[in-house]
Parts: C-alpha cells; sequence; structure tokens
C-alpha cells in the first residue's frame, strides 16, 4: 500500500524521501519500485528546456512527474563540474535526456573520450529502452559547444545496465 | 435486457442494494456472487456501512452508460467527473480517506483506488520535509548521520 501510495509522487518527492529510513531508501530504488512508477506515469509529459551555454531560451517544467517548481537547468547548471562531462541523451520515446558525468548520481552513463581536439559537447542517443527505461542500446554523437542544447527529461528515470 | 440488483452487506449489517453495473465496477464482487450464489446477499466483512455507502456513491457516479451513444464519454463530461473526484475526496477526512483506500483495494475498484492513492500522495506527502513525513508517519530514523548526509548529498538537487 505504502508503495501504492509513493509510486504516484513526483520524482523530486521520491528522490528526497530517499533520506527517510533504510526500508523507504530500498524500496524507492528496487525494479518493482520503478515499474509501479512507470506504469502510474505513463501518461505523464516530459520537462525540457532550450539552453545556450548556461542561458535557457525556452522551457517546459509543470509536468507531473518530475514535481518541479523550477527550470531543469536551474538544478542541472551547476551539476556540470570542471571536468564539464555533460552527457544527452535522446530517449527513442521522450526525447532528450541529460545524464551527468559524476559518479555519485545514479543512472550514469559513461561517454567514451573525444577522439578530437576541439571542445565539443557529447551527444548519446539512446536507441532503444526496456519498458522500465533501461537503457539497452545509444549511439555516440558530437556537437560544438557553442549550438543550441536541449535538457528534456524521461517520464522514467533512465538506467544503463 | 432487464436491470439486475445487488443486494451488499457492511460489516456491521448495513444492507445496500445497487444495480449491477454499479457493483460490478469492483473485481472482488463477481467472485463472490460465483462462490456464494445460493444466497442473494453478499457479506463485506472488511468494509463499514458509512465506507460503504461511499464507495457506492463513487461507483454510481462512474458507472458506464453502455446504452446510447456508444459508450463513448465526452471531454467536458470527463472534466465533469475529475471536479466531481476532486470534490468528493476534499470532504472526507483523514481517517475516511484511509479506510476508503483500504475499501478500494479490497473490493478492487481500479478506478477509485488510483484516485485515493494519488490524494494521499499529494495532499499528505508530495510537499513535506523528510522530518515531517517521519513525523506524520511514525518512522524512526535508522540513518546514521554520515548515511543520512551522503543520501541527502546524492539527491541534492530534490532538496532545492
Amino acid at each position: 500500500m505504502l508503495t501504492e501510495i509513493l509510486a504516484r509522487l513526483p520524482l523530486r518527492s521520491i528522490a528526497r524521501f530517499k533520506s527517510v529510513c533504510r526500508r523507504w531508501k530500498s524500496v524507492l530504488k528496487s525494479l518493482d519500485f520503478r515499474r509501479l512508477f512507470a506504469s502510474v506515469h505513463r501518461n505523464s509529459s516530459s520537462c525540457w528546456s532550450l539552453v545556450r551555454g548556461r542561458k535557457e531560451v525556452m522551457s517546459f517544467h509543470g509536468c507531473e512527474t518530475w514535481g518541479l517548481p523550477k527550470s531543469l537547468v536551474s538544478y542541472f547548471g551547476d551539476m556540470v563540474g570542471p571536468g564539464g562531462h555533460l552527457c544527452l541523451y535522446a530517449s527513442c520515446y521522450s526525447g532528450l535526456v541529460l545524464v551527468h558525468g559524476n559518479e555519485d548520481v545514479s543512472y550514469v552513463v559513461k561517454i567514451p573520450a573525444l577522439p578530437y581536439r576541439y571542445s565539443c559537447i557529447k551527444f548519446g542517443l539512446v536507441t532503444r529502452t526496456d519498458k522500465d527505461g533501461v537503457v539497452l542500446g545509444f549511439k555516440v554523437a558530437f556537437g560544438l559547444a557553442s549550438d543550441f542544447t536541449a535538457l528534456v527529461t524521461s517520464p522514467t528515470p533512465l538506467v544503463v545496465q | 435486457m432487464s436491470k439486475k440488483n445487488i443486494v451488499l452487506k457492511s460489516s456491521n449489517g448495513i444492507i445496500f442494494e445497487v444495480e449491477e453495473a454499479v457493483a460490478l465496477q469492483s473485481e472482488t464482487i463477481p467472485y463472490m456472487i460465483e462462490d456464494d450464489c445460493a444466497n442473494d446477499t453478499i457479506p463485506l466483512a472488511n468494509v463499514t456501512g458509512d465506507i460503504l455507502a461511499l464507495v457506492i456513491e463513487y461507483c454510481k457516479k462512474h458507472v458506464v452508460v453502455a446504452d446510447g451513444d456508444g459508450g463513448g464519454s465526452s471531454s467536458s463530461s470527463q472534466e465533469d467527473l475529475k471536479n466531481w473526484d476532486a470534490q468528493f475526496m476534499n470532504d472526507l477526512d483523514q481517517s475516511k480517506i484511509f479506510n476508503l483506500l483500504l475499501a478500494a483495494d479490497f473490493l478492487n475498484i481500479k478506478t477509485l483506488f488510483d484516485l485515493t492513492c494519488q490524494f494521499v500522495a499529494d495532499t499528505m506527502i508530495k510537499g513535506k520535509s523528510v522530518e515531517e513525513v517521519r513525523r506524520t508517519l511514525n518512522i524512526e530514523k535508522d540513518y546514521t548521520s554520515e548515511e543520512e548526509a551522503k543520501a541527502r548529498q546524492e539527491n541534492e538537487w530534490a532538496f532545492k
């Protein structure tokens, strides 16, 4: 019953409530919970931000799934570390997904090292996910840092196996 | 086809007679009818009269009219139904909400179960801080200070 109620919360509340106690954390991190969350939120929309450099040009962040009161960039902006390992993923059903290359953050994909010496943004184009949002396949692409960058969250948290 | 009525009996002995289509929104009741076909009254040992009255009120409002325009409901009536649901939940106190949730689970009424879970999530849990949730639900903190700091740091964006 508790799981059923928690699965109906936005991701922001779920992430926060991993700090409540050990039992909640293990429930919230379980595969069963993720499946339930995905099925409850399947009709919800994505959040997205269109960004140039650090500046947001356009955005939509009113969706129920994530429950963000502020734009996406305000959360991810300061996560771009000194290495600037910003990776972007495009989910096949929900658009682009931002994943940061910080190992402390869950659901991280490491993009292969850049073969060029120019400063580029690395994009991972997700080509296949399973029904739980687990990434099964992706392709890497590069773009110039001065280009527009789209940050879009998926309705379900993406996880790489 | 003539309309058939079904008689439901609450745990405290209150009798409700409802149309079959209303009662069959519960996926549990058909099994009870099959199992207990000799008796016309279906006893619901887990649901009290006041909660069963609420369940029936909800089911009557949500009964799908099969004849007429082919079962499709217009977007305006969908909107009306949503508003009705919101008002229905808002009029209930916490203990009624909790018992309604248990009844919807027991009777297996999917839409009512969804509605009640979502209402509890939105109004009692969603905007609360970690400390408030522990207090409200009487949960003991079993993290060490380091573990709690780590869990918090991992999900820092959710605290802003």
